[in-house]
């Protein structure tokens, strides 16, 4: 499947919050953060959501969400998280970060970052780059797979 | 209904990054924790770090430009070609000798006064041991190509006065706005 990652617009704000596909997090309050979705390039229909925060030379992912169809054993679609997070990875060599990117992993599910996606712990956070970065965007976003 | 599911931590993990549970001084301390590591890593990066680094941000600019729909006349082949021996931090004197071709040549290329040849190419992509795959120089100079032929003028009315006679679909357009 052909999917397509690209900024949020104001009204895909709207639909976000009117759909409830999104529950549990507030994705208004993400405005203030670059916020990016995924959707099928046939489809308006948004997949996952990511909100990121820049600093001087790496970026945090503050917040993902797969949409409520897409979690669980039922799910529709796979690799949602991992695409979105090799996004961030790319823009973060993009802007010259070493393709640094952390996020602030609830302490029950940081094992599982670091095994899917080799994550290396930095303190509360956890983290990739340069090389693993690199795989992951060939892994998740290679026009191929 | 779906929103009762329980899932397991694994299923949450594959679909979320859920956002900070800290406080506001805890995340912000948390923050700089990051930021202190990552400049102590930038300290230690080796220079062939460093290279891997600016070809990846050459690579995904070069990307960004070939895949979108706009064009734009910096982004020629000589520009992401500058850009990489820059990367490599090499002298491009040097950089002929690495990929055997004479400097005159490679200063042509430079100076956007001859396009490489597939050959060229693909010495590029081994050269950056396929971090800039082959597809990547092609799609650029594809789109060169484009933009060149789409702003000859020249050629388009030159050409055109070839074309003995033209289908004609101006009252179709018509009937279609009328609608």
């Amino acid at each position: 499947m052909e999917a397509i990652i690209e900024p949020v617009t104001t009204t895909d704000l709207r639909t976000i919050k009117k759909s409830k596909r999104f529950p549990d997090f507030n994705w208004d309050k993400e405005k203030k953060n670059e916020v990016y979705k995924l959707r099928l390039l046939e489809s308006e229909a948004i997949l996952g959501l990511m909100s990121l925060v820049y600093f001087e030379n790496w970026i945090k992912i503050n917040l993902l969400q797969s949409s409520i169809e897409n979690i669980g054993e039922e799910k529709q679609y796979d690799r949602i998280a991992g695409c979105l997070i090799a996004y961030a990875c790319r823009i973060a060599f993009r802007k010259g970060f070493d393709g640094f990117v952390a996020l602030e992993p609830k302490t029950t599910l940081a094992q599982h970052y670091i095994n899917k996606y080799n994550f290396q712990i930095c303190g509360r956070h956890i983290n990739t780059e340069l090389g693993n970065s690199e795989l992951l965007i060939q892994e998740y976003l290679n026009d191929d797979q | 209904m779906k929103r009762k599911i329980k899932h397991t931590d694994k299923e949450l993990a594959e679909a979320h990054v859920f956002p900070s549970e800290l406080s506001a001084s805890d995340k912000k301390q948390s923050e700089n924790e990051v930021t202190a590591f990552r400049n102590a890593q930038i300290k230690k990066m080796s220079e062939n770090d460093r290279s891997y680094s600016r070809i990846l941000q050459l690579k995904y600019t070069m990307e960004e430009y070939f895949k979108d729909d706009t064009y734009d006349n910096i982004y020629t082949f000589s520009y992401f070609l500058k850009e990489y021996i820059h990367s490599i931090n090499m002298k491009s004197s040097d950089f002929s000798k690495v990929i055997d071709l004479h400097s005159t040549k490679l200063s042509r290329l430079l100076n956007d006064r001859e396009k490489p040849n597939d050959k060229i190419l693909i010495r590029l992509a081994v050269h950056s041991d396929n971090s800039i795959p082959l597809s990547y120089w092609s799609c650029v100079i594809e789109k060169q190509n484009r933009l060149e032929l789409i702003n000859d003028k020249a050629l388009i009315k030159s050409e055109s006065k070839n074309v003995k006679s033209k289908l004609d679909f101006s009252s179709v357009i018509k009937r279609r706005l009328s609608i």
